[in-house]
């Protein structure tokens, strides 16, 4: 059961639009619980608390305390779906924080490390929406994200190549 | 002294002439130029930053963009922050796009000199920028989809790679 603090600095009938919202997404989370491995449920219940803010421009989990902060515009998304799978999404970000993988850098293989996370943290929501049975189209945006990630093509004229480290005598 | 004069004006017109050669080569490459502006540089750690960002076509043809400017890896935005001994200091934003590229709706049409553009905002302290001092902040676009799946000519796709912004310095103090 995961806690949610919604400002009190939007309208009160917003804060209970959102509320509402919330609880139907979490509730069709736990409705396909059934489903899951204990290993995606452990992931998911990693995410602390969910704050609603209307002061921070983008929703992000917080590293230091594993807390959701959604913007009011994700928590008012029309589409129930999407806010069922943004909080699988950012549960794994919770999970990964949990087990210490980093966010920042360059892992062994040349791979940016924040892509790598966000790239497994929507492979995670794909293979949960799937199971929970969330619609199509939610979980293809998650799809192409998963299998190719946003990061530059290769080869692109307006990016530089990572530079190899020397190796030290 | 005129001789002097008269060389400074003539050295400074081939330097311009090869300059301007040369932006206009990066413009027919690349229309679109990324940037952020700030009225305010100095923050206290209990203050909210803000600053807005600004993608300009800066060339001769209309492009093409998905519409919503966006802040995480998954969407149009990526912030990056770094501290003065030059680390980054990672806010972690992580905005998803949820829209499909076959609604045209999602897409806008930049003419040449137009720009789309966002305001960032977010406390201080939600940015890793607790400690006082000097903080460097740029960001880079990339769009999230490919100029093969979304039906538009001319439109930038993530084949185009990322945009990055210039850098403004922040000063964090007590």
């Amino acid at each position: 059961m995961v806690k949610i603090n919604i400002t009190d600095k939007i309208e009160k009938s917003e804060q209970e639009e959102i509320k509402t919202r919330l609880d139907a997404a979490i509730a069709k989370i736990n409705a396909g619980a059934e489903q899951l491995t204990s290993e995606q449920i452990h992931a998911i219940n990693s995410l602390k608390r969910i704050e609603i803010r209307n002061d921070v421009r983008a929703t992000f989990t917080n590293p230091n305390n594993k807390v959701l902060n959604m913007t009011t515009r994700l928590a008012q998304h029309p589409t129930l779906d999407y806010l069922a799978i943004a909080i699988i999404h950012e549960s794994y970000h919770a999970d990964q924080i949990r087990r210490g993988l980093p966010f920042n850098g360059v892992s062994s293989d040349g791979k940016d490390n924040y892509g790598k996370r966000e790239m497994e943290a929507s492979g995670f929501a794909v293979d949960v929406g799937k199971q929970i049975g969330l619609a199509k189209e939610v979980i293809d945006t998650y799809a192409i994200d998963a299998k190719k990630g946003h990061g530059p093509v290769p080869g692109s004229i307006y990016v530089k190549p990572l530079q190899k480290k020397k190796k030290t005598p | 002294m005129k001789v002097f004069l008269v060389f400074v004006l003539v050295a400074g017109l081939l330097t311009h002439s090869a300059t301007a050669k040369g932006q206009k080569a990066i413009n027919k490459q690349n229309p679109l130029e990324l940037s952020i502006i700030a009225d305010k540089r100095r923050y206290k750690a209990t203050e909210q930053l803000r600053f807005n960002v600004l993608l300009m076509n800066s060339g001769k043809e209309d492009v093409y963009i998905f519409g919503t400017l966006d802040f995480g890896y998954s969407a149009s935005l990526i912030l990056h922050i770094r501290d003065a001994s030059g680390k980054e200091v990672q806010p972690f934003f992580d905005d998803l796009t949820f829209a499909s590229p076959n609604d045209t709706s999602a897409f806008v049409k930049l003419l040449p000199d137009h720009f789309l553009g966002t305001k960032f905002y977010s406390p201080v302290n939600d940015l890793n920028m607790n400690r006082p001092g000097r903080y460097a902040i740029y960001v880079e676009y990339h769009s999230p989809f490919s100029a093969s799946d979304v039906q538009l000519k001319h439109f930038w796709g993530k084949e185009n790679g990322r945009l990055k912004s210039n850098v403004l310095n922040f000063e964090i103090i007590r």
